[in-house]
């Protein structure tokens, strides 16, 4: 059996909406091993997103505990935190996310400019823009490199954060509703796209979707309802 | 490296940044273009009074002598018509002894209760007025005497202590006691630590002219056309005295706080003379460290050239051998000639050399004949002619058009006191502490002469201060147009962080740290304040390089007045500002920015990514 890279044990988390609690998370146990697919599917608002934020470190849990390659990362600072989703994870959001400032090629070396300080950048640019264009052309996105995100269709800019995600070859991969913000025929190939590169990379991947198409070809299938892992299953 | 590329493209993008960057060049520009002309005024205003004065000056003992008929001259000056009120006031410096020990020097000036008042004079500044009036009629020791609340320090003095004053007449010195009957209060400091107030009767027996005066003040009635008066009371006086209006007045920053009334000023002309010059002169070459000195008489005349109004001028006699080692005269001569050519050729009468705007300029030139009247005694005159055998330019307007030269000799011959000057300029030798040879002098010519240095001459030391104190005013006040631009960058980057939030969010998500979003913004803040107080400076010095034809376009556009040589003393506007200033200001205005948009950056950091990134 390969080896865990995270791994949630009792997790909750809870928000306050006005005078109100809301209790998100109710003591959720997650576990990923290294190479695996992970779909998490449950109907929206059981805390799927927030369980995929937790874990890839861009939110903290109230209670519970979160291990990285057995490290509680309860121990870590806010800016190595910061330095482990450079570096480890990548991030796929359901509304693409690109900085409309940037062109294609830019928002796809932008992790690796975020990774590489200030001077040590212009020793890995060439490497890294080279790398960017590869990835874009992994994507189908060999000819749109110049073009800003407003210059692209939803399909192509959720393939530029795809290819954003991957710069820095990272140990998860993360997605959020990858395909919700798409029609049929995008979703399908963005689909397409995800699990052949997921093959092709040997990429770990956690993805949270509603669409049992998406979720069908995951190794394994989370099932949450109202913040709690219900069913698991192959 | 993405921190300077997202500031470059956030900044690319907005075009608020223009408006940023436009408030922060103007900014910028103001402050250049204000401390240009301030900075340029001192600059010239130093050099006016150093070149006209050399390092050092030997003028006449401290106290000032009297004239002697401040009667007669108050009723003509009140028979003329404008003239409302007119009081006289004598000067002299004096040792302030307190229970006998010496505590310092003051200005004391004797004031004439009868009139003081009705001239408007003292009427406003001394709100004791009505009772000082009372008490000032007391012509017995101890005299009263009004201080200034700060004499002394604050608390310093109370009303009825005793103190002696020690004036100094001649070679001697006659100590008299004195109570003080008030205490005044001045927005003018120095006034107020530095000036008392006495009967100007005690003055006139000390120094045993009982109608004598140093200087008349006058009153013009609301309305009246001062430069119209002052003609008409030179006309009635027939230049025995030399009438100006305050503004033109040498002196005309010394304390005015007393006077709002009084607008016009008469001064005795034959006071402060130095007799024995050639001894003087002696004893002033002998101390160590003197390089050359060379003595200058002055006199008021009325010109007159052939085609023109007969107008008053101030005329100076000259050394001509020794006055180029002392000063910067020789720079103004125009053509290349020197101070001695000047006075050796004179073919068709005494040599005169005449300032390029003198009568207007243009009106006499080399060659040309002038004649000049010389008043000589209380009412006689005396009519000399003269060839112009030069002229110079100096840029200060009232050395070009209200003053001329002649021999030394020459004048002293005409006013009737030979090895007469009123002053004496002293060269020092390169390498010697001007102060140390100052006071040298000062040990050598006790009780004769005084000796000052060029800053500290009376007819400017109070100017000069007050130019140096305006400048630090308008600095600080120019700046607050780079403090508000600062605010408009603020706003701007509070508008852009807004804009913002979800990109701030992706970077978080990406691995960016809450400092390196600050930095953004910084970075953002810092182009536009540097952009901008680049621009700003460049700006201002293509204004301040083309002041002139700025202001003569403004004069002819909106029928103004921007710029008078009569009231600045200068041809042009000065403008100077030197690069350290000049890089002093684009720094300041650079780090204010970078300052003020550490509050945006701030709030920039503080946004919580997962909460950006849940919508689109």
């Amino acid at each position: 059996m390969s080896k865990v890279i995270l791994k949630a044990e009792a997790v909750r988390k809870a928000y306050r909406s006005g005078t109100e609690r809301l209790e998100i998370l109710k003591g959720v146990n997650f576990t990923i091993r290294s190479g695996e697919s992970v779909a998490i599917i449950g109907k929206s608002g059981v805390g799927k997103s927030t369980l995929l934020h937790i874990l890839g470190l861009l939110d903290t849990a109230d209670a519970g505990r979160i291990t990285l390659d057995e490290t509680d990362i309860a121990s870590i600072g806010p800016v190595a935190r910061a330095r482990l989703r450079n570096k480890r994870f990548g991030f796929v959001f359901q509304f693409y996310h690109l900085l409309p400032e940037l062109n294609a090629l830019e928002n796809v070396y932008l992790p690796a400019m975020i990774a590489s300080g200030t001077f040590s950048w212009f020793s890995v640019r060439s490497k890294m823009r080279n790398h960017a264009r590869e990835l874009l052309a992994h994507v189908g996105l060999s000819e749109r490199t110049r073009h800003k995100p407003k210059q692209l269709s939803g399909g192509e800019r959720q393939r530029v954060a795809i290819a954003r995600a991957l710069i820095n070859k990272p140990a998860v991969l993360f997605c959020d509703e990858p395909t919700g913000n798409l029609d049929d025929k995008t979703s399908q190939t963005v689909t397409r796209l995800l699990w052949r590169l997921k093959s092709e990379l040997d990429q770990t991947l956690v993805m949270v979707t509603h669409e049992a198409s998406l979720a069908g070809e995951a190794d394994r299938t989370v099932h949450m309802v109202d913040g709690r892992i219900m069913k698991e299953g192959a | 490296m993405y921190v300077f590329l997202l500031s470059f493209k956030y900044l690319a993008k907005a075009r608020s940044a223009l408006f940023s960057i436009g408030g922060v060049l103007l900014g910028v520009a103001v402050v250049v273009v204000v401390m240009s002309v301030m900075n340029g005024y001192v600059v010239t205003f130093e050099a006016f009074i150093k070149g006209a004065n050399s390092d050092l000056i030997v003028g006449p003992p401290r106290q000032s002598v009297l004239g002697n008929h401040y009667s007669q001259l108050r009723e003509e000056i009140l028979q003329v018509k404008g003239v409302t009120a007119c009081a006289g006031t004598a000067e002299a410096r004096a040792d302030l002894l307190q229970a006998g020990k010496e505590i310092g020097t003051i200005l004391v000036k004797g004031i004439d209760p009868d009139h003081e008042g009705d001239s408007g004079v003292l009427a406003k500044g001394l709100k004791q007025w009505r009772t000082l009036k009372t008490r000032f009629r007391k012509t017995a020791a101890p005299y009263p005497v009004f201080f200034g609340k700060s004499a002394l320090g604050r608390g310093g003095l109370s009303m009825g202590d005793r103190i002696d004053l020690r004036f100094y007449r001649d070679d001697q010195d006659r100590t008299l006691a004195f109570q003080v009957a008030g205490l005044f209060s001045s927005d003018i400091k120095e006034v107020e630590a530095l000036t008392c107030y006495i009967p100007l009767a005690v003055l006139q027996e000390l120094y045993k002219m009982p109608n004598g005066v140093s200087r008349l003040q006058i009153a013009v009635a609301p309305g009246a056309d001062h430069n119209r008066v002052r003609d008409r009371i030179d006309a009635a006086l027939k230049g025995r005295v030399s009438v100006r209006v305050r503004q033109d007045h040498p002196d005309g920053n010394k304390p005015l706080f007393l006077d709002p009334g009084a607008n016009l000023i008469v001064d005795e002309k034959t006071d402060r003379v130095l007799s024995a010059y050639s001894n003087l002169r002696q004893t002033i070459l002998s101390v160590d460290g003197v390089a050359a000195c060379a003595g200058s008489a002055e006199s008021i005349a009325l010109i007159h050239a052939s085609g023109t109004q007969a107008a008053t001028i101030l005329v100076k006699g000259i050394d001509p051998v020794q006055e180029g080692a002392v000063g910067k005269f020789a720079e103004y001569l125009k053509d290349g000639i020197t101070t001695r050519e000047v006075f050796a050729k004179a073919p068709g009468g005494d040599p005169i050399l005449v300032g390029a705007k003198l009568l207007g300029g243009g009106v006499v030139s080399p060659g040309d004949g002038v004649d000049l009247i010389f008043p000589v005694g209380e009412s006689s005159q005396q009519a000399q002619s003269y060839s112009v055998t030069g002229t110079f330019s100096s840029g200060f307007h009232d050395l070009d058009s209200g003053v001329c030269y002649i021999p030394l000799d020459t004048l002293q011959e005409i006013l009737g006191t030979p090895d007469t000057v009123s002053q004496i300029n002293v060269a020092v030798k390169p390498g010697y502490d001007a102060q140390d040879v100052q006071q040298r002098l000062a040990t050598a010519l006790w009780g004769r002469a005084h000796v000052m240095d060029w800053s500290r001459h009376p007819g400017y030391q109070n100017k000069l201060l007050a130019v140096r104190n305006e400048r630090t005013i308008l600095l600080i006040v120019s700046m607050f147009v780079v403090v508000i631009s600062g605010f408009v960058v603020m706003a701007r980057l509070f508008l852009t962080v807004v804009d913002k939030t979800r990109d701030i969010g992706i970077l978080g998500a990406l691995g960016s740290t809450r400092r390196a979003i600050v930095a953004i913004f910084l970075v953002d803040g810092l182009l536009i304040g540097g952009v901008g107080a680049i621009l700003g400076i460049a700006g201002g010095k293509l204004f301040v390089a083309n002041l002139m034809q700025i202001a003569s376009f403004i004069e002819r556009t909106f029928n103004i007045t921007v710029f008078s040589p009569r009231i600045y003393k200068f041809d042009l506007i000065p403008a100077y500002l030197s690069p350290t200033w000049t890089v002093s200001i684009g720094a300041v205005a650079i780090l204010w920015t970078f300052l003020i948009s550490l509050i945006p950056a701030a709030l920039a950091a503080r946004k919580n990514p997962v909460e950006t990134l849940r919508y689109e």
